[in-house]
């Protein structure tokens, strides 16, 4: 479960441009939930995605996985959140170009911590079974740059649960795509979420919102409102 | 995990890996330059440098004479004699050993001939410990060697008469025969173009170079001289030569030399007539007082003739003057050649860490820490910097190999290779302080967003 309480983040900080993008966000998200964030532009939707996803820090609040202060671990147990428990997705796709497909996927398992790494033929097949689980894995050992738009997002989104986190956070996933590539990277979400992984997704688009168990709206950085459209 | 990616770095950025490892092959050529042409200078000095970092001075005497009692007048016969006429010294001696070595029939034919002339020297144990000539076969002297009824010479000679392992043997050079055979073993042959400490020319100098002669050098001035410019001559240790001459004294003294040299038979157990003379050293504690070292210079000056006396002070003053002075007028350039290769070394190496920053944002979004992405940089840094140590050292040793170096004094030794390990280090610091500099106090969310 994800826990947040009063979570503030002030961007510039004790500067003459300082501003708060986040006042005192509180919320939860229980296991096997998919919830959408919407918002304005500058809402602070982003804002709260990365610092759900351990790579933005915060002022003050509370923030919590099943239980784990995240505020109270060292760097290093923070990036093994980040390569154990949540799986990231981009809208720029963030692979790593001039890389395959099979070598970006490989990247979390890669830097696994010593006790749950697997060996290297198991991350090699660990890897390709992930591409196979999104349909890309005829496309293993093209290069990233070789590929659609769709394409890459569905190699970001085997490389996101290649180490079976349970949450996948993705920050306009489908900003960058048509509808028709949009419908298939749901489904790919919605399959996921089927399997039991909590899906917090940051997006502009309502029909993506739509799919989505829980919708919350955040404006000039607060919960302004949270809804259920199904 | 930090290696396979390091490696990858490397297969992906060829051409600036390779730009960078062509920078790093030239640096590290500089630096060998450098430090070999230190070296050449420096490796002379450092055989004597504990001789000539002492406290003292060192002379080059031509004769010594007691100033008072019984041996008034006479010539001084040993470096302990000398420091009873000093106040807390320690003198290091060389000697003329008025005596003969040579082949059996040969000392007596040149008896004949008049063309007798003593080849014998004879050193305290310091020079033996001090400096150790360049052998052409066999090995140095042994200080402290006072076993044995043969002395031990080493030998060096402008022919090949002589080898390690034969024997000669011993004449006085009065007008008296020795009766008793005195073997002397030859256990070394020294390089014929080695320095030798021995009758040194001053040449002007005031370095360490006034403890040597070059044999070769001493040979030519005798054939610019017109004279024959074949010798042997045959050094000993004084302590040996004592030893020895002292089992064959009683012998020879009732066999022969009793009626001519009876006092000093009786009283000093010696055979042959010696002599200090030569390169010398006198040297002093180090704390000793100002006044005591004048004394003792002083004294020296009424006890001896000499060619030159200096203070070990000034001769090492001037030695370092020297060998920097030689290559002041390069280091600027190296030193300048150095700064601009690494400072386009880092700029580099910066510039492909702010190319990857996007790509360690995904290592850090995939469970990287910063400081992992910044091993996993400096790792791959690493990797050229020694691949270009390895090819910058092989380049030189093979051109070498080859004979390129022949007419230059570029070598590969433990203090290039340590030297150019140092500048890798340098390299790798101020690579990482870049690198961190760029990443310093940023969230991967900032660093995301300035690479996008």
């Amino acid at each position: 479960m994800i826990y947040l309480k009063d979570i503030v983040k002030t961007y510039n900080k004790g500067k003459s441009n300082a501003y708060e993008a986040l006042h005192g966000i509180s919320m939860e998200i229980k296991d096997g939930e998919m919830a959408a964030v919407i918002g304005t532009s500058g809402a602070g939707k982003s804002t709260l995605l990365h610092i759900l996803a351990c790579i933005d820090g915060y002022d003050s609040g509370e923030y919590a996985i099943d239980g784990m202060e995240l505020g109270k671990i060292s760097e290093k147990q923070m990036a093994q959140v980040r390569n154990e428990k949540i799986g990231m997705v981009m809208q720029d796709f963030a692979l790593v170009e001039g890389f395959t497909a099979l070598d970006n996927v490989m990247i979390p398992l890669d830097f696994a911590g010593r006790q749950h790494r697997r060996k290297r033929k198991e991350r090699k097949e660990r890897a390709l079974e992930m591409l196979e689980l999104v349909g890309m894995a005829e496309y293993a050992d093209k290069q990233t740059n070789n590929l659609s738009g769709g394409q890459k997002q569905r190699v970001a989104i085997a490389r996101a649960i290649a180490n079976n986190p349970s949450i996948i956070l993705a920050d306009e996933p489908t900003g960058a795509l048509d509808s028709a590539t949009t419908k298939e990277i749901m489904k790919v979400f919605r399959d996921l979420n089927e399997q039991g992984r909590t899906i917090i997704i940051v997006t502009h688009d309502p029909t993506v919102a739509e799919e989505c168990s829980r919708v919350i709206r955040i404006e000039d950085g607060r919960i302004v409102k949270q809804e259920t459209p199904c | 995990m930090a290696w396979k990616y390091a490696v990858r770095e490397c297969r992906m950025h060829v051409v600036m890996s390779v730009l960078c490892l062509v920078q790093a092959v030239f640096l590290f050529a500089v630096v060998i330059g450098l430090l070999s042409i230190f070296m050449a200078r420096y490796s002379g000095y450092q055989p004597v440098r504990s001789l000539a970092e002492q406290n003292g001075f060192i002379t080059n005497m031509v004769n010594s004479h007691h100033l008072e009692g019984d041996a008034e007048g006479l010539p001084v016969q040993s470096s302990e004699a000398y420091e009873e006429m000093l106040k807390d010294a320690k003198v290091y001696g060389q000697y003329t050993v008025y005596a003969y070595a040579g082949e059996d029939q040969e000392v007596s034919r040149k008896r004949e001939e008049g063309t007798f002339f003593d080849n014998m020297q004879a050193y305290d144990d310091e020079w033996i410990q001090g400096f150790e000539p360049h052998m052409q076969s066999g090995r140095w002297l042994k200080p402290g060697n006072t076993e044995g009824k043969q002395l031990e010479a080493v030998v060096v000679q402008s022919s090949d008469r002589y080898k390690t392992g034969d024997t000669v043997y011993l004449d006085n050079n009065s007008t008296t025969v020795l009766k008793t055979k005195i073997p002397v073993k030859i256990i070394g042959i020294i390089d014929s173009n080695s320095d030798i400490i021995y009758q040194s020319n001053e040449d002007g100098r005031m370095d360490y170079r006034l403890l040597f002669s070059n044999m070769a050098k001493e040979a030519k001035e005798l054939e610019s001289l017109g004279r024959d410019s074949t010798y042997e001559i045959f050094f000993v240790s004084k302590k040996n030569l004592d030893s020895v001459q002292e089992q064959y004294a009683d012998q020879e003294a009732e066999e022969n030399l009793s009626e001519n040299f009876e006092n000093v038979l009786k009283t000093r157990k010696t055979v042959f007539f010696t002599e200090l003379n030569g390169v010398t050293l006198i040297v002093m504690d180090r704390d000793c007082p100002q006044e005591m070292f004048e004394y003792n210079k002083n004294r020296v000056a009424q006890i001896s003739q000499f060619h030159f006396l200096h203070d070990l002070n000034y001769v090492k003053k001037n030695t370092w003057h020297n060998i920097m002075a030689n290559i002041s007028d390069i280091i600027p350039a190296g030193i300048g050649m150095l700064l601009f290769t690494i400072i386009s070394f880092i700029t580099l190496s910066t510039l492909m860490y702010q190319k990857n920053m996007r790509k360690y944002t995904v290592y850090y979004l995939c469970g990287l820490t910063w400081r992992g992405i910044f091993r996993t940089h400096i790792l791959y840094i690493s990797l050229i910097a020694l691949a270009a140590l390895a090819l910058g050292t092989a380049v030189t040793y093979a051109a070498g190999y080859f004979g390129a170096w022949r007419n230059a004094a570029v070598q590969i030794g433990a203090v290039q290779v340590g030297g150019c390990l140092i500048i890798m280090l340098l390299l790798l610091l101020s690579a990482s302080l870049m690198c961190l500099s760029l990443a310093k106090g940023k969230s991967a969310k900032e660093i995301l967003q300035e690479v996008e």
